[in-house]
């Protein structure tokens, strides 16, 4: 399934926020979102990233589409640095890179009909000379996500969660794009939903030949839908690769953890003591030295708080560990 | 009502001495658009100790039970019918003096967003000592700061006597759910009623605070009411299970039972939609949506959305069956199997 | 895993079963088609302005009499000349001072002209006063209250300016205006919409701080959509709600100030009237011929009460489905 051409990659991408106490001067802290991530997205695959709050997955997933400027860093886009780009360059970009978002509720303008919503990208980009082939267009997006084209001018309050998640995609595929950014996009969703629109997303990925990277905190999602995921931890990756070799042999302690957190829908297979991770997920502001994750890692030793491990290659696999796990 | 079968005085007696019995419930609220049966007729029995859960989507009236049993309802909801008994108490018909000496003490709840259910301007330490001396009106100050501080030590919040003085917004969304859990078994109480308490966590969090739980209803005998959506939570914290749809009971049992013999289609499409961690084969999707409370369908809540669908189901609505014993469907699949 | 177990389990045992009544697939999928389309019947088209202006009035009564209300006043207060027989400025030393009665039906002032007259013309400058520097101010006051939330350069430069603005007396910039200009009807609506559109643009800024937040305006950024388009495509629309309530409270303030204005000279010139001038010149007549003060006052108190229910009445129409 993974043609091997690259489709986004991003070097080093850092972004840090200096706080600024009430008065608007800084306080000289500055929180570490994410911090020198390399990583490399391939045409055709869904690429995770996965981990819990202050990981940075939101974060770094916005600053593909530069909704959040990078501090520092470089993100290449079908082999352009798109970092450099000015607003009109980006806007062409934003034709071949689009978002879902992961409040269906707060995602869609109130006060705007499916029609305009849909629409929008579409008279952005002027894609489309007069309105009948605009509304044409809008209706046959609507039949791809399963939304009645009758309903083209309702507003998004007299639908439910799942629907109004169904436009937000119609509108992110309306221009036709390469990427597709889904930042949890059905965390907000019933279980019974999210496996429709999981199955949508899936269908239309092989319809178009899309590329997602998405992001999730919820591992069973996860595995169902990526190819390869990246684990990130206080901004920084931890392991990287292909998602059922990762969720069969786990070598970064974080991952393993993670997957053993998960409660399991087996009634016969209790929890066991040794596999929960203790402790409180460390600030991002002051991160612990070395290795970020040394602080909850029952394996550390002085080296990890000495120096920070780098991501190497294990395989096909990355992981930043001074002692990964083995199988 | 539920009638014991013959052979079954055993039971009958048990069915007196459980903690908890919800008959019948019925809650409604009064819309400008129409009524809304939020909670359409549930019976829930939750015996001395026991992790019983309950298990539904949006809308299919498990929080809302919750906030009956516990007098919660906002306006325009009102509990319209049935009884809920606790301890052999009627709690419907209690005056709301009665009712605060039983809340917080005996039945006691913890809700999903630690954040909005601590007051943010008040240190977590006098928060939880209010609720105790609220509740033991011969205990000191000192006393109760003392009883807190060891609550925060058993639910495992580290540095306890530092914690006491801190502020909601200061803690992490884990150790706020742990003060909540501390302020609710501060008076020692008979039933915990837990609605999606790990929702909001992050899952590493969430296992412990689980196991936290698991650990305090071992300890303490108190008897737990898991609402959740999540069917690997329940599956690892109850022992029973009640599966709700728009209001209605649809499936109850044993864990054990329901996740090896499932019965009822809803149950089953829940089942198979979540995705686990091991294979990729395509995950199932129950058709369509939750309907609309204010549009019921005709016939039984699920039909159309169920693919196993009789012209039967279009009709009537089903009772409660009991394919084996102690668990019960309603669902004309298991007509055949027996009233309850 | 045991999950799909359960799926052959359910399946398998039903398949099992010799069930008679069963559907066939194509017979259950009408019957659920059927349902669902008479779901789609409980979603109806949303109301055009004109309905929920109707269902508005039928469910705030209040608000549908504060709308006649000013509907009358209005329309007295324009055909003005068709029911009055009196010449507004008419003086006339004999009649003066005299209470309400069959022929002055709000009595006469001081110089002996028809009040009830006067209330009507002078509601023409009241009138006026109260809504055009109103629509001006804020006009202005938006504009400059988005491009100061959205655009974070701008936003201290506007907000001091605004903040200078708040800090004076309003009073005393309108007369320092006024001063400068000269003391005509136009210049007051010029000084109005000067000082009003500070407030104005601080609410404003406040909602955009919050809506440029939104996921609907990340998403609009996402797409390539220029900052001014979102402003006004995606922002504006949601300050609505508010903003018709601001307007409602902001004429009958331009009202009052115009009255102040005019009291300390610098506004309406006599003898032309406007309801505040007329409150004002009747100061050393009130204790002796109160109908000088109380009609135009009511005139005021009216307007500004119906002005303010119809404002609420409107916001509430306008505002439901914001609601979850």
């Amino acid at each position: 399934m993974s043609e091997k051409e690259v489709l986004l990659l991003t070097r080093d991408l850092t972004k840090e926020y200096k706080l600024k106490n009430s008065f608007g001067i800084s306080k000289k802290q500055v929180v570490h979102a994410v911090s020198g991530v390399s990583i490399e997205i391939y045409k055709g695959e869904t690429l995770s990233l996965v981990g819990e709050s202050g990981c940075g997955k939101s974060t770094l997933g916005r600053m593909m589409m530069r909704l959040i400027e990078p501090t520092d860093g470089q993100i290449l886009f079908e082999g352009k640095d798109i970092t450099i780009y000015s607003d009109k360059q980006m806007s062409q970009v934003y034709k071949k890179i689009q978002m879902i978002f992961q409040d269906p509720y707060a995602s869609l303008d109130p006060r705007m009909k499916v029609r305009d919503l849909i629409g929008e990208p579409l008279v952005t980009h002027k894609v489309y000379g007069t309105k009948e082939e605009t509304e044409a267009r809008v209706k046959e997006l609507m039949g791809m996500v399963g939304i009645r084209p009758e309903l083209i001018d309702r507003y998004p309050h007299q639908f439910s969660g799942g629907q109004r998640q169904r436009i937000g995609i119609a509108r992110a595929l309306a221009l036709k794009p390469k990427l597709i950014v889904c930042d949890e996009p059905v965390s907000a969703l019933d279980v019974s939903i999210q496996s429709q629109i999981l199955n949508l997303l899936k269908d239309l990925q092989q319809e178009f030949d899309l590329t997602y990277l998405f992001i999730s905190h919820d591992l069973g999602v996860v595995h169902y839908i990526s190819d390869r995921i990246c684990v990130m931890f206080l901004g920084k990756v931890c392991e990287i690769g292909e998602t059922g070799e990762i969720y069969k042999k786990p070598m970064h302690p974080y991952t393993r953890f993670l997957l053993q957190a998960v409660p399991s829908m087996d009634p016969e297979k209790a929890q066991k003591r040794e596999q929960i991770l203790a402790g409180e997920i460390p600030s991002a502001v002051n991160p612990p030295s070395g290795c970020r994750f040394r602080t909850r890692c029952p394996y550390a030793e002085e080296i990890c708080g000495e120096k920070e491990p780098e991501l190497k290659e294990y395989g096909k696999r990355k992981v930043a560990c001074h002692f990964p796990l083995e199988g | 009502m539920r009638q014991p079968r013959d052979g079954e005085t055993e039971r009958k007696t048990m069915m007196e001495e459980r903690l908890l019995r919800i008959r019948d419930l019925r809650t409604t609220f009064y819309t400008r658009e129409g009524e809304i049966h939020a909670v359409d007729g549930v019976s829930i029995d939750i015996d001395a100790g026991e992790s019983v859960g309950i298990v539904g989507e949006s809308g299919c009236g498990k929080s809302m039970t919750a906030m009956s049993v516990m007098g919660l309802l906002k306006k325009p909801g009102k509990v319209d019918g049935g009884q809920i008994l606790f301890d052999q108490q009627e709690l419907t018909s209690m005056t709301a003096k009665d009712r605060r000496k039983i809340l917080g003490n005996q039945i006691a709840m913890i809700f999903q967003e630690p954040m909005t259910s601590l007051n943010p301007v008040t240190t977590v330490g006098k928060q939880v000592r209010e609720a105790l001396l609220l509740h033991n009106k011969g205990m000191t100050r000192e006393e109760a700061k003392k009883r807190v501080i060891e609550a925060f030590e058993l639910v495992g919040i580290p540095d306890a006597q530092k914690r006491y003085s801190e502020y909601p917004h200061q803690l992490s969304g884990g150790l706020r759910q742990r003060v909540m859990i501390a302020m609710a078994m501060a008076c020692g109480p008979k039933l915990l009623i837990a609605d999606e308490p790990t929702t909001a966590l992050d899952v590493t969090i969430e296992a412990q605070i689980l196991h936290l739980m698991k650990q305090l209803q071992e300890e303490k005998g108190t008897a737990v009411m898991m609402i959740t959506h999540n069917l690997g939570v329940v599956a690892q914290f109850c022992a029973r299970l009640y599966v709700m749809y728009a209001g209605k009971v649809m499936e109850s049992g044993t864990v054990k039972e329901i996740f090896k013999n499932v019965c009822h289609p809803y149950t089953d499409g829940l089942m198979r939609s979540v995705p686990d961690m091991e294979s990729k084969e395509r995950l199932y999707n129950i058709r369509g949506m939750v309907p609309n409370m204010l549009h019921l369908p005709k016939g039984c809540r699920f039909c159309p959305r169920c693919q196993h669908s009789m012209p039967k189901c279009f009709q009537q609505e089903p009772d409660l069956y009991e394919p084996s014993p102690g668990h019960f469907v309603r669902c004309f699949l298991f007509e055949s199997e027996g009233e309850r | 895993m045991a999950r799909f177990e359960q799926a052959a389990s359910l399946a398998a045992r039903l398949a099992v079963d010799s069930v008679k009544e069963r559907f066939s697939p194509e017979e259950r999928l009408e019957a659920i088609q059927r349902v669902e389309e008479e779901e789609l019947g409980y979603m109806p088209m949303p109301d055009t302005l004109e309905v929920k202006f109707v269902n508005m009035c039928r469910e705030n009564k209040v608000a549908a009499v504060s709308a006649v209300v000013l509907a009358v006043m209005s329309l007295a207060i324009i055909f003005a000349d068709k029911l009055t027989v009196y010449d507004p400025n008419a003086i006339n030393l004999v009649e003066r001072l005299m209470p309400p009665s069959r022929t002055h039906w709000c009595g006469t002032d001081d110089l002996g002209r028809d009040i009830f007259t006067r209330i009507l013309y002078g509601g023409r400058v009241s009138l006026l006063v109260g809504v055009i520097p109103t629509t001006i101010s804020m006009a202005i006051g938006i504009v400059l209250g988005m491009v100061s939330g959205y655009i974070r350069q701008l936003d201290a430069v506007i907000m001091r300016l605004a903040d200078i603005v708040l800090a004076f007396p309003s009073i005393v910039l309108a007369m320092v205006v006024m001063y400068t200009l000269g003391a005509t009807t136009s210049n007051i609506f010029i000084a109005l919409s000067m000082i009003g559109w500070a407030g104005t643009a601080r609410i404003v800024r406040s909602q955009t701080l919050s809506l440029r937040e939104q996921e609907f305006v990340e998403a609009a950024r996402g797409m390539g959509v220029k900052k001014w388009t979102i402003m006004f495509r995606h922002i504006l629309p949601n300050c609505l709600p508010s903003l018709i309530v601001l307007f409602t409270l902001n004429i009958p303030d331009a009202i009052l100030s115009e009255a102040n204005l005019s009291f300390l000279g610098v506004g309406t010139q006599p003898p032309d009237s406007s309801w505040g001038l007329m409150v004002s010149q009747s100061r050393t007549f009130a204790m002796s011929s109160p109908w000088m003060l109380i009609f135009p006052s009511l005139a005021i108190l009216i307007m500004v009460l119906a002005l303010n229910f119809l404002g609420d009445g409107l916001r509430d129409a306008v505002d439901p489905h914001m609601k979850k």
